[in-house]
């Protein structure tokens, strides 16, 4: 398996099969994060297309400067607040469509610890720029260091916005504000 | 230790990734901060559950699709033309969602049982109404995206559509049908009622008070219905005030500047290209139509999209029916989650654990069995309120879940399996009339497959037992400083530590102030000496700066007119036989935790440790003996008789002194665990801290789901005795006070959202059978600021009755509030 400073490579020679392996490698991933900070699978589908198309070209044009990983999650990112800002639509209340899809279709495991939170629907309360931060740390694994790195801001926003974001989601946890 | 520097390290505290110098720093500065230590919760808590958000169901393969975009394209499309076409899939709900979300936020009613009242209310005074929500543009012709009949009370009709496929949806009582996507249908009666909650006066006036800059418009008839017409914006500031007023009321540090500005952008950006529009019935003040208008700033025409809802045919006849033929037959397309024979029946059983009244919780347990001939698969649970009502103000939260095992995937005809349903509420605060409301405002919501795989649903309602009547069974009284003293020492900015001495007959409070992260210029740390002989008025006596080598001072140690403070790396040994003038006697270089003097000799501890020194003259230290224990050290250790006590993870060592050279363990005395405590992690440590009180001991015992107070017999030294166990369930014990016949523990609640700390005075006069007397609630901690950030929240003393709460500020300097204990 090839590292992926090695397929950016071959890519950049004009390999577009080559990409498949980056697409093979983080479409999970990327999916995943984009899933859990939005609530919503199409949304998640459109921008982890959109985030490859704009890696493809990117990859094409740029020299990328950090690592490849934190810098696709940074068009990831970037494509979900475009996307809020254009919706305009307030940061903590979840696609309604989607919680419905919980309520009676059980495909999620989320929605089906011990305690049946819903640990989507209090992750869709907390503002979103602690969201995002909380979902590239807890969910995606990465560092704060990786964190700061991705979203172009300091260690200690990071750290910040994790730690506010937690105390945020054990407070809701705790109420369990269970709204219609 | 500063606040910011243990929340700094606080990721990898948790993540075990410290050195164990920095956790042990840590562990010492988390048992005296209730702020960290929620920080910390915060954060295992968060972590254990995010956890599982790490899998995501169908990840569909778009490897394929992206490159033969890719290589079709040759180019790539622009990136605007794919929002577009984004944004016109989402917009009906995305649009609806916007109009909720801003009248959600909004619920300045005070009592939860008036708020559901009103919502209920709605529905009487319009018995029947159609709403249709119109979206539309500049570029777009309106489109009626949503709408809906609705005849009291529990007639509902809707259709929907969305990416241009309609839906549509009927509710007659119990029986709900649909056509289309079923995945909704909960939500959309849910959202039916919200928007009939809307059709009262008191709604109304709620809609034009979230308005700022509001202009009135010119009357306008609306179908026959001459209707005042307003116009204005969200009002954020008002919105951000409100906010700071439900935190306050809940508890919660208000928010700082800095979260203020950071709300304050993220709404602006929200709201700034929204324009809110509303008519009112002239002579009914009902709301008969709402639009929000929304420019968009990223678009080049500067295109302005728009959703009215509209409210009409009020008390009209609105005929709405089952969609079936003569014979109850569905007709096509239709479908319906109601079961043609109930295959769940649930028994509840409801019970009120009321130890602490502050946080009594009303227990269902549900047992929900099959009683149906054939199997039913995908179950799922919700716990639901009928109307939605968001009160945060009452500290009420709700715990559902299932009880020790995950909700079974099947369950066949005779299975059953159990359901756990909370509710916990200050039975100080909400009254049983709210709690009956509330709860009959939730239901029990059970979605499955059947046998054939048809999603089917069926519901239940919880009964509210009467004892939601019953008076609290523990007195709780809100407590109230009776004196205060604010140490102005230049740059204080908490308290780290204090001990009482006698002095020829006199009280003194040595107290070890703490100038880290003080918001004026950064000064030495020092010990002020107080004279607490008239408890209820501290006298400063002396205030003595630490040399310039110390920047804090963890610990302090006082024996016989000999006060020993633990710097970051040397005791520093001070005189204050006259303790108007403290004086230097000497420097010892070491890092310890704590110190107890027994004639010549001092026994000092750090982690497993502890050291013996020979301190017959104190400007010539000698080390005379160590002594290893298993387990790192909890808290001070102490004298008793002519034995050294300590206390290690799940043990009290007694230790025999009578050669210091050579320490022996002569007992240990090994305290009963509960079952469920994990002892194979040596991180656990199920003994916290303890007091003694003439040969009585009080021990906090605890893991991570229980804690109590363990009544020690101690008249021989040698061999302890556990007389009782208090359990004390659900409280997050830190502090512990004893004072001739009674205990006080500080507490903190474990749930809910309420951050009040609580005192509790356990009566130990019969050492058999100690009890929770009475529950003090101690005043919030910002009450007694005006700005400045906290640190050091969960300091106290015990002075005779009253007990001393020092509250560190970095701005205005760490005050010491003074209770009168007596007076409960």
């Amino acid at each position: 398996m090839l590292e992926d400073f090695q397929v950016i490579a071959l890519v950049k020679n004009g390999n577009i099969d080559a990409f498949g392996d980056i697409i093979e490698r983080y479409q999970k991933p990327v999916y995943r994060y984009v899933y859990r900070i939005t609530g919503n699978r199409d949304v998640a589908m459109d921008i982890v297309q959109e985030t490859f198309m704009q890696a493809y070209k990117g990859i094409l044009k740029t020299e990328i400067k950090v690592s490849f990983k934190a810098w696709l999650y940074r068009i990831a990112v970037n494509n979900v607040l475009q996307l809020w800002r254009r919706k305009r639509t307030v940061s903590f209340v979840p696609l309604k469509d989607e919680i419905a899809n919980g309520a009676l279709v059980v495909e999620d495991k989320s929605r089906l610890l011990g305690t049946q939170l819903d640990v989507q629907g209090v992750l869709a309360k907390i503002p979103r720029k602690l969201r995002i931060c909380m979902v590239l740390h807890f969910v995606e694994g990465f560092k704060y260091q990786e964190i700061a790195q991705t979203l172009k801001i300091s260690e200690e926003a990071v750290r910040k916005r994790v730690i506010r974001g937690s105390r945020e989601f054990r407070r809701l946890y705790n109420s369990q504000e269970v709204q219609g | 230790m500063r606040c910011k520097y243990v929340q700094k390290k606080l990721a990898a505290y948790a993540n075990n990734e410290l050195s164990s110098f920095d956790r042990k720093h840590i562990e010492e500065h988390l048992e005296n901060c209730a702020e960290c230590r929620n920080s910390l919760a915060s954060y295992k808590l968060t972590q254990k559950y995010l956890e599982n958000l790490k899998e995501v169901p169908q990840v569909p393969d778009m490897k394929a699709s992206i490159i033969s975009n890719i290589k079709l394209n040759g180019q790539l499309p622009e990136t605007r033309n794919i929002w577009k076409r984004r944004i016109l899939l989402l917009a009906p709900i995305t649009i609806i969602l916007i109009a909720i979300v801003v009248l959600l936020l909004w619920n300045p009613w005070t009592s939860s049982e008036k708020a559901i009242a009103q919502a209920y209310s709605a529905m009487s005074s319009v018995l029947s109404y159609h709403l249709s929500v119109i979206r539309g543009s500049d570029t777009v012709p309106p489109e009626i995206v949503y709408a809906s009949d609705v005849v009291a009370p529990d007639r509902y009709h809707i259709t929907q559509s969305i990416d241009g496929k309609a839906q549509e949806f009927i509710y007659i009582g119990d029986n709900e049908y649909f056509k289309g996507n079923y995945q909704s249908f909960l939500s959309m009666k849910l959202q039916a009622n919200y928007y009939t909650s809307m059709l009262t006066r008191e709604a109304t006036l709620r809609y034009l008070n979230m308005l700022g800059d509001i202009r009135k418009l010119e009357d306008e008839t609306l179908e026959g219905v001459v209707c005042s017409r307003y116009q204005g914006r969200y009002d954020i500031e008002k919105r951000l005030l409100s906010w700071q007023e439900s935190r306050r009321k809940i508890g919660l540090a208000p928010f700082s500047e800095e979260d203020l500005s950071e709300m304050r952008e993220e709404m602006h950006a929200n709201y700034d290209s929204m324009t809110f529009e509303l008519w009112i019935g002239k002579t009914d003040h009902l709301l008969r139509q709402w639009k929000i208008n929304k420019r968009d700033q990223n678009d080049d025409n500067n295109l302005t999209s728009y959703v009215i809802y509209k409210f009409s045919n009020f008390n009209e006849t609105i005929e709405i029916n089952a969609p079936t033929d003569s014979n109850g037959t569905l007709l096509g397309g239709w479908a319906s989650t109601t079961p043609v024979q109930q295959a769940l029946n649930v028994e509840a059983q409801s019970s009120i654990d009321d130890s602490d009244p502050t946080v009594r919780q009303l227990i269902y347990t549900l047992i929900i069995g099959n009683v149906s001939d054939e199997p039913v698969s995908g179950i799922n649970v919700d716990v639901i309120p009928m109307l939605p009502f968001y009160d945060e103000s009452l500290s009420l939260w709700i715990k559902v879940g299932n009880v020790n095992q995950s909700i079974p995937e099947n369950v066949k005809p005779g299975e059953s399996f159990l359901y756990e349903v909370t509710f916990g509420y200050d039975a100080t605060r909400v009254l049983p009339e709210e709690i009956e409301a509330i709860v009959a405002n939730y239901f029990i919501y059970i979605g499955y497959m059947n046998a054939n795989s048809e999603p089917k649903a069926e519901r239940s309602r919880l009964e509210v037992p009467e004892s939601v009547h019953m008076p609290p069974s523990v007195p709780v009284y809100e407590l109230k400083p009776v004196g205060e003293y604010w140490i102005k020492e230049r740059g204080a900015s908490f308290v780290s530590g204090q001990v009482v001495g006698e002095i020829y007959g006199k009280k003194y409070l040595f107290v070890l102030v703490d100038t880290r992260g003080s918001a004026t210029p950064e000064e030495n740390p020092g010990v002020l000496i107080l004279d607490v002989t008239n408890p209820l008025k501290p006298i400063k006596v002396s205030y003595l700066q630490a040399p310039d080598d110390v920047t804090y001072m963890m610990k302090l140690g006082f024996s016989e007119k000999i006060l020993y403070v633990f710097t970051g790396n040397y005791i520093w040994i001070i005189d204050v036989s006259n303790p108007a003038i403290p004086e230097e006697l000497a420097r010892f270089t070491g890092t310890f935790n704590s110190i107890v003097v027994n004639g010549n000799y001092a026994f000092l501890n750090r982690y497993n440790r502890i050291t013996v020194l020979d301190i017959t003259d104190l400007a010539h230290i000698k080390i005379s003996g160590n002594l290893e224990l298993t387990y790192d050290i909890k808290g001070s250790l102490e004298i008793n008789s002519s034995y050294l006590l300590s206390w290690e993870r799940d043990r009290l060592n007694i230790i025999d002194i009578s050669s210091p050279q050579s320490l022996k363990i002569i007992n240990s005395y090994i305290f009963t665990l509960p079952s469920d405590f994990n002892i194979d992690s040596p991180e656990e440590t199920p003994i916290g801290t303890h007091v003694f009180n003439g040969t009585l001991a009080y021990v906090i015992l605890h893991n991570e789901a229980d804690i109590g107070i363990s009544v020690m017999d101690m008249s021989n030294p040698a061999s302890p005795r556990e007389l009782s166990f208090l359990d004390l369930n659900q409280m997050n014990l830190s502090s512990l006070f004893a004072y001739e016949s009674e205990v006080y523990a500080i507490s903190l609640p474990h749930s809910g959202s309420d951050r009040q700390m609580r005192l509790n005075i356990i009566d130990v006069s019969d050492a058999n059978k100690p009890f929770v007397a009475a529950i003090g609630k101690l005043p919030y901690y910002w009450s007694f600021f005006n700005s400045g950030e906290f640190g050091h929240t969960e300091s106290f003393s015990l002075i005779n009755n009253y007990l001393y709460w020092f509250i560190g500020n970095d701005s205005e300097g760490p005050v010491v509030e003074i209770f009168d204990l007596s007076k409960y």
